[in-house]
């Protein structure tokens, strides 16, 4: 039988002993990690600029990654899901800004996704453009502080988002061009710019109350900001942005259909602040929407024309004509029909 | 990992059986069974949330953060603060100021932290479920609201029992008067 040895407890026992189980600690969770760590950049990493750097200190110092994630898993479908994240992506970040929690969306692949006057507007007030946003006014940082943040925000997704950046540039000078040459021209070039079979495509779903309803609540969650509660473009985001807001009362007998309206809200006219929305609505949330637009602020909309091919089980089997529509509505304000301001477009 | 918790909980609740009730009479006792029950909870639920399953669902949102204040400040927390209750009258050889006032503060974090937990664990479930099947974080924003104001009143709630626990424990260490020698 072996005797079990008597160990002392000293004080050079307890200091070498300590600095032992230190020491091993110290190799499996910093040597080891330190050692076996990538240090390729990966294929889409480039340096930042120093305008880029000022930008992620008053990223850090603002504690936005309390609320944005930098880390795209394999089961992401939402905004920011075009990559995967990789080890590579963050080999410069000192620390990393991966996140713990997303109350905001990811911020990963953020760069060129709105232009430079949405981030003026958003940080401004996110309300401004995201009307249902909780993210705090960061007003109060400054214009110089803004800027560096929007610089370094247009920087996430390194060469992707330098692309996309160059891509938000090259339609924005085309946009501008247009919206200054006067709504006809303006008009006639977003419809030119929607796809053929798109422009002549009617909205496929029938106007119903609860149709009208259910586009009313996307309206005010994600365009009220922007084009006002009015159609007219005069949101509280209009001042920051240039181009404006489109005024929706303009479109009226310019050839607007469900498509060319479908288009527009899924994939955003890039260059202006209108962003893609085929993120955060499903199909039938973008007609919808499209369809409270036409109704309320164009004035007319193709959504009842007869539907082809064998008929959709769930719609009327007499189509009725938008002016039958507005004219059972009942609005806070009374029947839409017997109320001047609408009759007037 | 469970199975070390699992053999130091079954000692130490085979050792309290019978006698949960004399606990109960001591405050600090109080505070450090309940940090025993949330140890529990904590412990079981880490091991299955690093499943790559289920850390589908609750990875990046509250979920984690209803575990992490379930351990930090139920298992942690909860312990700690019996070990300041059993130790304070010991040093300063007299009983508490106020042991009312250290029951109101066991309640007040205890149905704080419980409430706090609940609500996030929920709210957790409902986000990830929701971004597993495509839904984007500011569409769920005003699904959120409502969960975020139940949790500031809740951690209200908290912050109010640990003001109270500190005006207790401040004034036990600075009555002059000797009110009775503690065992």
């Amino acid at each position: 039988m072996n005797r079990i040895p008597q160990i002392r407890m000293g004080p050079p026992v307890i200091f070498f002993g300590g600095l032992a189980v230190f020491a091993a600690t110290f190799f499996i969770s910093v040597i080891l990690p330190w050692g076996t760590v990538e240090k390729q950049p990966s294929d889409i990493w480039r340096p930042r600029t120093p305008i880029e750097e000022q930008g992620r200190i008053v990223y850090v110092r603002n504690g936005c990654t309390y609320c944005h994630s930098q880390f795209i898993r394999n089961i992401d479908w939402g905004v920011g899901a075009v990559r995967i994240a990789r080890e590579g992506d963050y080999i410069q970040d000192q620390p990393h800004l991966l996140g713990t929690e997303r109350t905001g969306p990811d911020l990963s692949q953020e760069g060129g996704r709105h232009p430079d006057d949405w981030h003026v507007a958003h940080f401004m007030n996110p309300r401004f453009v995201s009307p249902e946003s909780i993210m705090p006014s960061f007003e109060f940082l400054g214009m110089e502080k803004i800027q560096a943040l929007i610089a370094y925000k247009q920087s996430l997704g390194f060469q992707m988002a330098d692309a996309r950046v160059q891509r938000q540039l090259f339609w924005k000078e085309q946009a501008v061009r247009a919206f200054e040459a006067g709504p006809d021209e303006n008009v006639a070039w977003l419809h030119d710019m929607v796809p053929e079979p798109w422009r002549r495509l009617p909205n496929p779903y029938p106007t119903t109350d609860g149709s009208l309803q259910r586009g009313k609540r996307i309206y005010q969650m994600f365009c009220i900001g922007c084009h006002g509660p009015i159609g007219d473009g005069m949101g509280p985001a209009q001042p920051f942005l240039n181009p404006p807001p489109l005024n929706f009362t303009l479109l009226k007998g310019r050839g607007i259909s469900g498509g060319i309206l479908y288009y527009q809200i899924m994939n955003g006219i890039t260059g202006t602040a209108m962003p893609f929305f085929k993120k955060d609505l499903e199909s039938e949330k973008i007609w919808d929407v499209g369809d409270y637009v036409a109704v309320f602020f164009i004035g007319e909309t193709d959504a009842d024309t007869a539907p082809e091919g064998i008929d959709a089980a769930e719609e009327p089997t007499q189509p009725k004509s938008v002016l039958e529509v507005l004219d059972e509505l009942e609005t806070p304000l009374g029947k839409p029909l017997e109320d001047r301001r609408y009759r007037r477009r | 990992m469970l199975v070390p918790v699992l053999t130091a909980l079954t000692n130490l609740f085979l050792t309290m059986r019978g006698r949960i009730g004399t606990i109960h009479s001591d405050i600090g006792g109080k505070f450090v069974f309940a940090g025993l029950v949330w140890y529990f909870f904590v412990c079981i639920q880490g091991p299955f949330q690093s499943l790559p399953v289920v850390q589908r669902v609750t990875h990046f949102n509250n979920w984690v953060i209803a575990h992490s204040h379930i351990a930090v400040l139920g298992f942690s927390g909860f312990i700690a603060l019996g070990g300041i209750y059993f130790i304070l009258p010991r040093i300063m050889g007299r009983d508490l100021h106020n042991t009312k006032l250290a029951d109101l503060q066991y309640w007040m974090v205890l149905i704080g932290l419980t409430g706090f937990f609940v609500v996030l664990t929920g709210l957790g479930l409902i986000q990830g479920n929701s971004w597993l099947n495509g839904e984007t974080e500011y569409r769920l924003l005003p699904q959120v609201h409502m969960y975020f104001v139940i949790r500031a009143g809740l951690g209200l709630f908290i912050v109010s029992g640990a003001a109270i626990g500190l005006y207790n424990i401040f004034l036990s260490i600075r009555e002059p008067h000797i009110k009775g020698a503690a065992k």
